[in-house]
């Protein structure tokens, strides 16, 4: 879905911003993404600490090298979700690696790798959970907006719904998927 | 885009983890503290620190080979950064700002560039940056001292007599060109500057066109378009045109395209532009138009 807060003009002024050394700007990155870094982080690592380690980095890292960066081959939420996932990746591959160190010392059992596609089938699925799990009305708007890949007017238009309440069924959905994947995996 | 990681992402900036309140200053201290803002400065001097933070950015993205790549009319990258230091030097001294390089006996930007790039011959490019930088740092903060009011001041630097705000409108601008040069040998794209800080720099070439073409008693509007565009009435001679003046020709296009043809690196004859009224005069000026910026 193209929501309207995907705002790709928004995206290259807070570039120039950086770029020239303007650090408001990276404030308001922080403000707008810190919940989206901070939640895949904490996804995929499962420790509070070090996903904000991986938080940190992420943004101290567009911060020092903004020309990583280019608004032209994609948004820059796309972009910090792309970052902050692969180092989260990183830091629980690291993890697997000292536990299995250790687990050599003290006896034959090894710990499984952690391999990269298998983390995101893992992702992918407990993203397809979630939405299954949603009541039927959220399910539909984020089914319409998500894998039919329409516009929220066409989800409106779709269903007979005001636009508003297209829009605020949508944000519900995404909210109540993002309290379903904080919780434990089972 | 693979749906399931958009909707992810999506439902991760609705409602992932909310971070804790004081986790914010830490990261934004943690930032500036493995690269700094741009340096504070007077309004008129903003434009110049935000360039001089990008291209310390941009060169931050380089490996050492590329510092040895050429750039621009012959110049490697790290040559380019000399004439930026020794153009910056230049301005330093003519304001009583400390200067990082020794001092020297002319007054020209090109011909100090070579002395420069003869003295830099063999140092670490590294060591180029750090000394350019040095040098943009203590003119921002000389300017700092000085304050608002200073920007009125006359000043010749550089052969070029013109208010000190001027002058570092020109430093920005040709910080930003070379550093577009730079990004664009490299293949990172450089984004333009922020709308505040372009139309300075827009209108200083606008202003600059009749040294260039000298047209006596006719007028041009030049009228350019996008962010940080604006609309330029210019005498091509001396004074101020009478109020209420129709303009002899008019130039509408886009600002940044107009920077970039001003200083050389837009080939006049294939220039996108709206013409109208005498539109030979507004042919005149920007075959003329390149003939501003020096190197």
């Amino acid at each position: 879905m193209r929501a309207p807060v995907h705002d790709a003009e928004r995206d290259r002024s807070l570039h120039r911003r950086l770029v020239g050394g303007d650090e408001t700007a990276l404030a308001e990155v922080y403000d707008l993404f810190s919940s989206l870094v901070l939640g895949l982080a904490s996804g995929v690592t499962r420790d509070r600490a070090a996903a904000e380690d991986v938080a940190q980095e992420v943004f101290v890292s567009l911060w020092e090298r903004p020309f990583a960066y280019d608004p032209d081959r994609g948004t820059l939420r796309t972009w910090l979700g792309t970052l902050a996932h692969r180092r989260a990746v990183d830091w629980v591959r690291a993890e697997e690696r000292r536990r299995a160190r250790s687990a050599r010392r003290a006896g034959p059992e090894e710990a499984p790798g952690v391999e990269d596609e298998v983390l995101a089938a893992d992702e992918a699925g407990r993203v397809r959970n979630a939405v299954a799990a949603l009541p039927g009305g959220l399910r539909e708007v984020i089914e319409l907006a998500y894998y039919r890949g329409l516009t929220y007017r066409q989800v409106a238009r779709d269903l007979g719904l005001p636009e508003g309440t297209a829009k605020s069924r949508i944000r519900l959905g995404l909210r109540r998927i993002a309290a379903m994947l904080a919780e434990e995996p089972t | 885009m693979n749906p399931d990681w958009d909707l992810y992402l999506d439902a991760m900036t609705e409602g992932g983890e909310m971070p804790r309140p004081r986790r914010r200053a830490d990261v934004l201290a943690a930032a500036l503290a493995r690269r700094p803002a741009a340096a504070r400065v007077p309004r008129y001097a903003a434009p110049y620190a935000a360039r001089v933070s990008a291209l310390d950015a941009l060169l931050g993205a380089l490996g050492e080979d590329d510092h040895r790549r050429v750039a621009v009319e012959g110049w490697t990258v790290q040559e380019l950064v000399v004439h930026l230091l020794a153009t910056d030097g230049l301005l330093a001294r003519a304001v009583g700002a400390p200067a990082a390089d020794p001092p020297s006996g002319t007054e020209d930007a090109v011909a100090r560039t070579v002395e420069l790039i003869r003295a830099e011959r063999g140092r670490p490019p590294g060591e180029t940056r750090s000394r350019w930088r040095e040098q943009a740092r203590a003119l921002c903060a000389h300017l700092c001292e000085a304050g608002e009011e200073a920007a009125g001041r006359r000043v010749s630097a550089g052969g070029l007599r013109m208010r000190l705000g001027d002058h570092l409108t020109q430093r920005a601008f040709e910080t930003w060109i070379h550093t577009d040069d730079i990004g664009r040998v490299m293949g990172l794209p450089v984004p333009l500057p922020v709308p505040e800080h372009l139309n300075p720099m827009a209108g200083l070439v606008a202003r600059g066109l009749r040294l260039v073409a000298p047209r006596p008693g006719r007028l041009l509007r030049l009228e350019l378009t996008g962010p940080g565009g604006g609309v330029w009435d210019v005498p091509l001679s001396r004074g101020a045109p009478p109020p209420g003046r129709v303009p002899d020709a008019v130039i509408v296009t886009d600002v940044a395209e107009f920077c970039f043809l001003v200083s050389g690196r837009r080939d006049p004859a294939s220039f996108e532009a709206v013409l109208s009224g005498d539109t030979e005069l507004a042919r005149e000026v920007l075959a003329a138009a390149p003939a501003l910026s020096g190197p």
